[in-house]
C-alpha cells in the first residue's frame, strides 16, 4: 500500500521553524555545559576538599547567575520590546469594533439604497417616451404612471399614509415643505382617472410632468 | 507572595526562593515566545490582507440553465487549484501570506435577487474561465462593491431606522460527515428531481421593499488530504462490533456483529466526502430591515430553518452558532448589559460581512479584535467539500422558478462564426502592414 502524505495544516510549524527551535535548544544546552565547566574551574579551588555533592550546588548557582540568568533577562527585554513595537504597529490594522460608534457620512444623509434610483430613472424615461407620442391616451397614461412613480418613491422613503394624499401631507410636515404644485398635478391625475370624458391639453400635461420631474429631483431619486 | 519564605534560618525555603527567582526569566521566555510569534504573524498577515486587491463579480443568469449543480462543483474544483499557502519562513514571517479566500453571495434587495462573487483580482480571469467553461450562457460582469450602499455601523442603522439580524452557520457534527448534496436531491429518476436552491430563491424573493437579505459563503481552499486527520475515526468506524455470546453449553465466546446497511452507507459517504477537495467555509446570514416592517421570525426561523433541508439525521446538518447570533437574552451568561452585547454582536457581524472576513488564524489577533462585550473567539470554520459547497451555492437550474425574482440575460450568447476577416478591408490591412 502506498504511503500517505502526512496531513499538513495551515498553522503547522514549518520545517525551518522546527530546525531553529531544535538548534536553539541544542545551543542552550551547550552553553549551559560550558558555563558549568567555567564555574567548576573558578569555584572548585575555593571550596577546598569537600564532597562532590556539596560542591555541586555552589557551582550550579555560580554558573546560573553569571551566564544563564543575564542571557535570559536580555532575551526577555528584547522580546518585550518587539512585542510593544508590533503592538503599536498592528493597533490601527486590527479589525476592532465599537459598540457606540459615530455615524459615518453615509448614515448622516438618510437615503435608501441607490438600487431604486436607477429603476426610477428608467421608469421615468419610459414615461417621457410615452408622453412624447402626443396621442391623447398615451399622455393620460403617462401622467398616471408619473403619479404612481412619485407615490412609490414616497412610500420607499418612508412617508406614511394610506394614500398618496396622506403621504404628501406627511411629506410636507407642518408646512415646512411646499407641495402645492404637486397637489395640482395630482388633482389633474385624479380628474383623468375619475372622468373618462376629460381631455387633457398638451400644455397642462407638459406642466404636470415637469412638476413631477422637479418633485422627483427634490426627493433625490434623479 | 514570597514574604513568608524570608526566614533566613530555613535553608530549604531560602534555596527555594532563589531557585524561583533564578528560573523566572527562563520560564517567562518560553511562555512569552509563542505570544510574540502569534502577534508578529498577525501583524504581517493583516498587512498582507490590506495589500490584496479584490474584484467584485456578478453572475447574470440566462433564461434557462439545464446544467445542475455539478457544473458549479467543477467550478469549485477548478478554483481549488488556485490554492496558496505560506510555505517558507519569508512567506510566513515577512510577507504574512494567508490562503486567499473567495466569497460567494446570494443577495436579495427588496426581493430582487443577485448572485455575487468576490475574488482575488489577479485570479479573476481564471475564475471567469472556470465559470464560462461549465456555464457558457452565464454572463460574468465586474461591478462596484454593493456593500458601499449598506449602513457602515450600528450608528448608521440607528440614524436610518434600520435593524439587523445575523448569524453564522456551522456543522452540527464533525466535518468528516457529509451533508445532503445535490446528488442526493436528484437520486430517484427524472420526475422527482429537486433543486435545493429553489427554496432560498423563493424565500429571498419574498423579501419586502426595503429589506436586505443575504447569504454569504467565504471559502478558503484547504490542502489536499484534509480528511487524513480523521483517519483514526474512520478506522474505528470500520471495526465490526464484538459481543460475547453464551452458548447453551455454558462457554462464552466472542462473536462479530456485522455492520448494518445504514452504517455501511455512512462509512461510504464519509470516505466519499473526504475524497473531494475541501474548503474552509464560513457561512454568514444577514437580514437588514426598516424597524417598522422588521420581523425577527423571518430570518430567525425561516432563513435559518431553510438550512435544515441539507441535514441528514444520521450524518451531518447545519446549526447556527449561538455565540455570534445577534440575539441575547438576560438569561444568557453574564446576564447583564443585554443591549450593549447585542449591539456589539450586530456591529461585529455587519463589519465582518462588509469586509468578508474569515476566521482569524492567530490567537493574538483574536485577542486584539475582542471587545469587552463580545470576545472574538467564537468563530468556527467548517470544512465543506466542493460538492457540498456547490449544493449551497450554484446558479438556479430550470427546475427553479427564477422569473419573478432574478433579472435574467434575455439573449442567447453564441460564439462568432469561424473564418471572419480580422481586418476591416484592404486599406486598413495595407496601413497595418506598411506602418512602421
Amino acid at each position: 500500500m502506498p504511503k500517505k502524505r502526512r496531513f499538513k495544516s495551515h498553522g503547522e510549524l514549518l520545517l525551518p521553524e522546527r530546525l531553529i527551535i531544535k538548534a536553539f535548544i541544542f545551543l542552550l544546552v551547550i552553553y549551559f555545559i560550558f558555563s558549568l565547566y567555567v564555574g567548576y574551574v573558578r569555584i572548585s579551588p575555593t571550596l577546598g576538599s569537600s564532597s562532590v555533592f556539596s560542591r555541586l550546588l555552589p557551582i550550579l548557582s555560580y554558573s546560573w547567575y553569571t551566564f544563564i540568568f543575564p542571557l535570559f533577562i536580555s532575551l526577555d527585554i528584547v522580546l518585550i520590546l518587539i512585542f510593544i513595537t508590533v503592538l503599536i504597529l498592528v493597533w490601527p490594522l486590527r479589525q476592532s469594533i465599537k459598540v457606540y460608534p459615530k455615524p459615518t457620512k453615509y448614515g448622516k444623509n438618510i437615503k435608501m439604497k441607490h438600487e431604486h434610483d436607477s429603476k426610477a430613472l428608467t421608469t421615468w424615461k419610459g414615461i417621457v417616451t410615452k408622453a412624447n407620442t402626443g396621442v391623447q391616451t398615451n399622455i393620460k397614461s403617462a401622467i398616471i404612471d408619473a403619479d404612481s412613480l412619485v407615490d412609490r418613491v414616497l412610500k420607499a422613503q418612508g412617508f406614511s399614509g394610506d394614500n398618496m394624499g396622506e403621504r404628501l401631507k406627511s411629506y410636507s410636515g407642518n408646512g415646512s415643505r411646499r407641495v402645492d404644485l404637486i397637489w395640482k398635478a395630482h388633482k389633474l391625475r385624479n380628474e383623468i382617472v375619475h372622468n373618462p370624458e376629460f381631455e387633457v391639453t398638451r400644455a397642462d400635461a407638459m406642466g404636470a410632468l415637469a412638476t413631477y420631474r422637479e418633485f422627483l429631483k427634490t426627493l433625490k431619486v434623479m | 507572595m514570597l514574604d513568608f519564605l524570608s526566614g533566613t534560618d530555613n535553608i530549604i525555603l531560602t534555596g527555594l526562593k532563589s531557585f524561583l527567582i533564578g528560573i523566572a526569566p527562563v520560564v517567562f521566555f518560553f511562555i512569552f515566545v509563542p505570544f510574540v510569534r502569534s502577534l508578529w504573524i498577525y501583524w504581517r498577515q493583516r498587512t498582507f490582507e490590506h495589500s490584496l486587491e479584490w474584484a467584485y463579480l456578478e453572475l447574470k443568469i440566462p433564461r434557462v440553465i439545464e446544467k445542475n449543480a455539478r457544473g458549479m462543483d467543477q467550478v469549485f474544483k477548478s478554483i481549488h487549484t488556485l490554492i496558496n499557502k505560506a510555505g517558507d519562513l519569508g512567506e510566513r514571517y515577512l510577507l504574512g501570506e494567508v490562503t486567499v479566500w473567495y466569497t460567494f453571495e446570494l443577495v436579495s434587495f427588496s426581493g430582487d435577487i443577485h448572485l455575487y462573487m468576490r475574488v482575488f483580482k489577479p485570479q479573476k480571469r481564471m475564475v471567469e474561465a472556470a465559470i464560462f467553461a461549465f456555464y457558457p450562457d452565464i454572463e460574468v460582469i465586474e461591478i462596484e462593491d454593493y456593500t458601499k450602499d449598506l449602513p457602515n455601523n450600528v450608528a448608521d442603522m440607528d440614524a436610518m431606522g434600520l435593524d439587523i439580524w445575523g448569524t453564522e452557520m456551522i456543522l452540527a457534527k464533525d466535518d468528516v460527515l457529509p451533508i445532503k448534496t445535490y446528488i442526493d436531491f436528484e437520486k430517484s429518476g427524472d420526475e422527482s428531481k429537486l433543486d435545493p436552491i429553489s427554496v432560498f430563491i423563493e424565500a429571498l424573493g419574498k423579501a419586502h421593499s426595503g429589506e436586505f437579505v443575504s447569504l454569504q459563503f467565504n471559502c478558503a481552499p484547504e490542502l489536499p488530504g484534509w480528511g487524513d486527520k480523521y483517519g483514526d475515526l474512520i478506522k474505528k468506524m470500520k471495526i465490526p462490533g464484538v459481543e460475547e455470546f453464551k452458548s447453551p453449553s455454558g462457554d462464552v465466546r466472542p462473536i462479530t456483529i456485522g455492520k448494518t446497511k445504514q452504517e455501511n452507507d455512512i462509512i461510504q459517504a464519509v470516505e466519499k466526502n473526504i475524497a473531494e477537495p475541501g474548503f474552509k467555509t464560513l457561512i454568514r446570514l444577514l437580514y437588514i430591515a426598516p424597524k417598522d416592517i422588521w420581523e425577527e421570525d423571518f430570518p430567525r426561523r425561516v432563513l435559518r430553518g431553510l438550512f435544515n433541508q441539507y441535514g441528514q439525521g444520521d450524518m451531518n446538518s447545519f446549526v447556527d452558532l449561538e455565540r455570534v447570533t445577534t440575539r441575547v437574552t438576560n438569561w444568557n451568561f453574564p446576564f447583564i448589559f443585554r443591549k450593549s452585547r447585542v449591539r456589539a454582536r450586530q456591529q461585529r457581524l455587519l463589519q465582518m460581512y462588509i469586509e468578508r472576513d474569515i476566521e482569524i488564524e492567530m490567537f493574538m489577533g483574536k485577542l486584539l479584535t475582542s471587545h469587552v462585550f463580545h470576545w472574538n473567539f467564537h468563530a468556527r470554520e467548517i470544512i465543506l467539500n466542493s460538492t457540498a459547497l456547490a449544493t449551497l451555492f450554484h446558479p438556479p437550474t430550470d427546475l427553479t422558478l427564477t422569473g419573478p425574482h432574478i433579472q435574467r440575460m434575455e439573449s442567447k450568447k453564441m460564439g462568432a462564426p469561424a473564418g471572419l476577416p480580422i481586418y476591416a478591408d484592404e486599406k486598413v490591412l495595407d496601413r497595418f502592414i506598411n506602418e512602421k
